[in-house]
């Protein structure tokens, strides 16, 4: 498998900060085609830094990010905009993400007409489609953000994202403000497009409890630098970093009963 | 033992404009809970958990209607006159809501805040009210509480201002905590820390708590019962360790199968 994504050396400081402690701090990593690596750490690690720096929604200080074996850096015009086709985000709080004002449809279909992939009938098709593949009535495109509750809303975020094509998708907290049941159903949903798309997934959380559901791979975070980047069953039964035990740690243990123990009453 | 809360055919509805029927939020809502207690009530989104705790504590928006009787230390908490039941606040049942940032006032330093709790229950002294606040702020496991007292709730972290409101809602040591999604807007290691907290302070003071929460995890650590909410009814009553062996509705069982590892515990 070749690496869709590579990191080097990213770093990134931001310049009100303090230079002795980079929000990213020399971090390298690669992404298989078609794997979830989970980047994971308590908040104010640099993990959210790392998703933006991809996007080039903010300036690395040093490093390269090589997408498809081209540096994202140093992209532009066409390249450029072809990247930023390919690769897709899905934020936390669909409540910030999408415009009050705009419909549903209007939502989804703005990538297609901002890379004018087709024409204005067929785009409408598209997003009826889209909304359908999200599990979401294609009814749904007449209706604002704020007549859907927030599970919906991440599910619009989602379609948004896939109307473009893209190879790989960052899903930044994307169900932590989800309740268990919606963030379930979300997290089946992104298995589900990831082996129908064939999706690259880089899977940003806080909780590593979503994380072993969903995870390749499990890349940890502490203080802007990688301390532990494992398989995920081995992350989770053999972690090396103590950040990463930490972590483990803080996962609720719930008294599961031995199934063979019939409790009484 | 007796009750210390017994809510008895709780209905809590709201008119819709331009819908003729109200909405009914919670059905005949009844459950009790002795003094020490600590019970989960655990529901999704919707199915009416806040709009619980709100009714107990009597801070229902004005357009709800609540009919049925919540029995709390010898009152009727409906049909309390709001000075009454302003007395009772804090002094006898206190309540963690979930976001500490709109919790807080954020133009009043975090020690204030807590000593107008104290000043508000009747202490004159505003020095020692201070004092108060800071041995409180100090007892939530707040680091460098005198000067984190002066800070204000931007200035502090999550985990901190959900510290500085435990120790608003424990100041007046209440007999009974009512913790609304707590640490749902807090990190995963955050969480763990104020879920600590909450169950040594719950189990120094002996004080009965119910901890709301739409994740079974976060309940079942805590909890020895749990009430199990949908759509408004309550639709399972039983010990954790039972709902956690066997749920008996499917909806329970869903709750309980979010939560479960991907592999069987060994």
């Amino acid at each position: 498998m070749t690496a869709l994504l590579e990191l080097r050396h990213l770093t990134v400081e931001y310049a009100a900060r303090d230079r002795r402690a980079p929000a990213v701090d020399d971090l390298s990593l690669a992404i298989s085609r078609g794997e979830t690596l989970a980047l994971v750490g308590e908040s104010g690690c640099g993990k959210t830094s790392v998703g933006r720096a991809i996007l080039r929604l903010l300036e690395p200080t040093a490093g390269s990010i090589l997408f498809d074996g081209e540096d994202v850096r140093t992209m532009r015009g066409d390249v450029l905009q072809r990247f930023r086709r390919r690769a897709q985000v899905v934020f936390q709080d669909p409540n910030a993400s999408l415009d009050p004002r705009m419909r549903i449809g209007e939502i989804v279909r703005e990538g297609i007409d901002i890379h004018a992939l087709m024409p204005r009938p067929k785009a409408e098709l598209r997003v009826a489609h889209l909304l359908e593949e999200v599990g979401l009535p294609a009814s749904t495109a007449a209706r604002f953000p704020h007549e859907c509750s927030g599970g919906e809303r991440q599910r619009i975020a989602i379609a948004r994202a896939l109307a473009v094509e893209p190879e790989f998708l960052i899903l930044d907290e994307a169900v932590s403000a989800l309740d268990v049941l919606v963030r379930q159903q979300v997290l089946q949903l992104l298995a589900t497009l990831q082996s129908r798309r064939k999706l690259t997934y880089l899977f940003i959380a806080h909780d590593l409890a979503v994380v072993e559901r969903v995870a390749t791979r499990v890349a940890v975070m502490h203080r802007g630098r990688l301390v532990e980047c494992a398989p995920t069953r081995q992350l989770f039964s053999a972690p090396a970093a103590d950040a990463t035990r930490a972590l483990l740690a803080a996962i609720p243990r719930i008294p599961w009963e031995t199934r063979a123990s019939g409790e009484g009453r | 033992m007796t009750a210390l809360l017994q809510v008895e055919g709780l209905c809590v509805s709201v008119a819709h404009p331009g819908n003729s029927d109200p909405v009914s939020l919670l059905r005949d809502v009844r459950f009790a809970l002795s003094p020490g207690e600590t019970v989960g009530v655990l529901g999704a989104s919707g199915s009416g958990k806040t709009t619980l705790a709100l009714a107990l504590m009597g801070l229902l928006p004005r357009d709800f209607t609540a009919t049925g009787a919540v029995h709390f230390d010898g009152h009727e908490l409906l049909s309390l006159s709001e000075g009454a039941r302003r007395s009772l606040r804090a002094r006898r049942i206190s309540i963690v809501f979930q976001e500490p940032l709109t919790a807080l006032n954020p133009r009043q330093r975090i020690g204030a805040q807590v000593a107008e709790v104290a000043r508000a229950h009747g202490e004159r002294n505003a020095t020692r009210a201070h004092r108060l606040a800071v041995e409180m702020l100090s007892r939530t496991g707040l680091d460098d509480a005198d000067e984190r007292a002066h800070r204000f709730p931007h200035e502090v972290s999550g985990g901190e201002r959900q510290r500085a409101l435990l120790a608003m809602a424990l100041l007046l040591d209440p007999a009974l905590l009512i913790a609304d999604e707590p640490t749902s807007a807090l990190d995963v290691t955050v969480q763990a820390q104020v879920l600590q907290l909450l169950r040594a302070q719950q189990r120094e003071r002996g004080m009965a708590l119910l901890l709301v929460s739409h994740d079974l995890g976060v309940i079942a650590t805590t909890c020895a019962r749990t009430i199990v909410l949908h759509e408004g009814h309550v639709i399972e009553d039983t010990p954790t360790r039972q709902l956690l062996a066997a749920p008996e509705q499917p909806q329970s069982r869903a709750l309980v199968d979010a939560v479960r590892p991907p592999e069987p515990a060994p």
